[in-house]
């Protein structure tokens, strides 16, 4: 392969000899140390081939073997720069793209992670851009060490990291740390307390003694189900009580709906700037000169992707959307539809698994807007449990 | 001390003779030849210092040549020494 190289650099004649002697040719072009190769015997003569460097000098063996040599074909980078002489532009292009090639190559393309199943991927690339690991940056300029330590000082979920350079590509690999396991309480005795005030509905206890009853009214504190079960025998134990006590809640929620609000929706007036990005530069590609007061902007970068790796060259579209505020008066019927909607949210998201029983809205016009209440009485779990106190 | 009588082997002069390194009967390199006889695509006669080696056989073809080494490849079905 190498010799392949060093021939095709050098350039080589395929040539042909006609002539009675070709064997006087071939032991002459030993004898004065002219190399040649692939010879294959024809019929008036043989095809060989040999340097377009030593070729130049067998005229004197030719003549003196008696044979005529007949070039068939020229290869190699002499004859291929002789076709291209007369085109300045070629060596230029050459020259310029080697130098950008050298300059590219000292900056980083791309970041690779491995190893993230917790951590954001995007959370890490970002803490990597303050040490100034991002594709784009000055290859030179990285201290991988330094980025290494800074990012397990600020992620502390990351347990090990590595920062490895090769060539344009960073390679991160890191390794989380193993959470602590839960500690199992399962054999430490507690009590069930009321959480809140209500009307015992139910009371489900599966271990320890149940001092709550249904009907039974509790108030938040009060114990509900004791740790301290009593056996057959007499004997005094204590358990770790697990129960569920329902009771019948009363709550109350204030919201206040002003009688002006602010709605936005977007127009169909766009304007879109499309740029060329390499590495950490912006060029242009698009002109547009419209601006909004109120706009939405959204952006899409699209990658060159090679080899599954997205390079850091590419086309970023920004598209501001103008946005129309209007101004619209809120009636009583609208401000009893928005209460249901709010009420509804605070039931399902902040109330969770309990049940309302009963619930009353009330709307009352104020000079600012409609301050509104929902009054509910719910059906919810009001165990709470809480360990042995040392007065206990 | 018995004085050795073990036998030894007898000396021959290998320094002028050819070296000859075959791979199978596709491809042979000479060491030592001082030039080429006969060249053609089923016969090639190669002069070395004692002798001039003589090869039959099918498609043969010098792969490279130098002052002093002949490698050829090719299907050898005869080779022969003529002294």
């Amino acid at each position: 392969m190498l010799l392949r190289l060093i021939r095709y650099v050098r350039g080589f004649v395929e040539f042909q000899t006609v002539g009675k002697s070709p064997e006087r040719f071939l032991n002459l072009c030993a004898q004065r140390g002219v190399r040649l190769w692939n010879a294959q015997p024809e019929q008036d003569g043989l095809r060989a081939r040999m340097l377009l460097r030593d070729y130049r000098d067998i005229r004197k063996i030719a003549r003196r073997a008696g044979v005529r040599t007949r070039i068939r074909q020229r290869r190699g980078f002499p004859f291929v720069a002789a076709r291209y002489r007369g085109r300045i532009g070629l060596p230029i292009g050459a020259a310029a793209g080697l130098v950008l090639l050298l300059v590219l190559s000292n900056f980083i393309w791309t970041t690779e992670i491995s190893g993230a199943q917790t951590v954001s991927e995007q959370r890490l690339r970002t803490l990597l851009a303050a040490s100034s690991v991002a594709p784009g940056a000055w290859r030179g300029g990285v201290d991988a060490a330094k980025a290494r330590r800074d990012v397990l000082l600020q992620a502390e979920e990351i347990g090990w990291m590595s920062v490895n350079i090769v060539g344009c590509h960073v390679k991160v690999e890191i390794k989380e740390k193993v959470k602590k396991p839960a500690i199992d309480d399962a054999a430490t005795p507690c009590n069930i307390k009321a959480s809140a005030d209500g009307v015992i509905t139910k009371v489900i206890a599966e271990k320890g003694t149940a001092v709550a009853k249904k009907g039974s009214g509790a108030a938040q504190g009060d114990l509900l189900v004791s740790g301290v079960v009593t056996d057959k025998n007499g004997t005094v134990s204590t358990v770790r009580a697990k129960a569920e006590v329902w009771a019948d809640v009363l709550a109350e929620k204030d919201f206040n709906i002003p009688k002006e609000l602010d709605y936005c929706s977007l127009t169909e007036n766009k304007s879109t700037r499309r740029r060329l990005r390499l590495l950490r530069l912006d060029f242009p590609c698009s002109l547009s000169f419209r601006s909004f007061d109120n706009a939405a902007y959204t952006a899409a970068e699209q990658h060159l992707i090679l080899n599954n790796t997205a390079l850091p060259l590419g086309f970023c579209t920004e598209t501001a959307h103008e946005i129309r505020k209007e101004r619209q008066s809120v009636s009583r019927d609208l401000a009893q539809k928005q209460l249901s909607r709010a009420a509804l949210l605070y039931e399902l998201f902040e109330k969770g698994d309990a049940v309302p029983v009963q619930k009353t809205l009330s709307i009352d016009e104020t000079d600012s807007g409609y301050a509104c209440r929902a009054a509910y009485v719910f059906n919810e779990n009001i165990a709470q449990t809480v360990d042995f106190s040392a007065e206990e | 001390m018995a004085k050795e009588n073990t036998p030894r082997a007898p000396r021959i002069d290998v320094g002028s003779a050819p070296q000859i390194e075959m791979t199978g009967n596709r491809q042979i390199n000479i060491e030592g030849s001082t030039g080429i006889l006969l060249y053609s695509s089923d016969h090639i006669k190669i002069n070395t210092a004692r002798m001039v080696i003589s090869f039959h056989g099918r498609g043969l073809r010098l792969r490279c040549i130098s002052s002093s080494c002949v490698e050829i490849d090719g299907f050898i079905s005869d080779l022969e020494f003529l002294t």
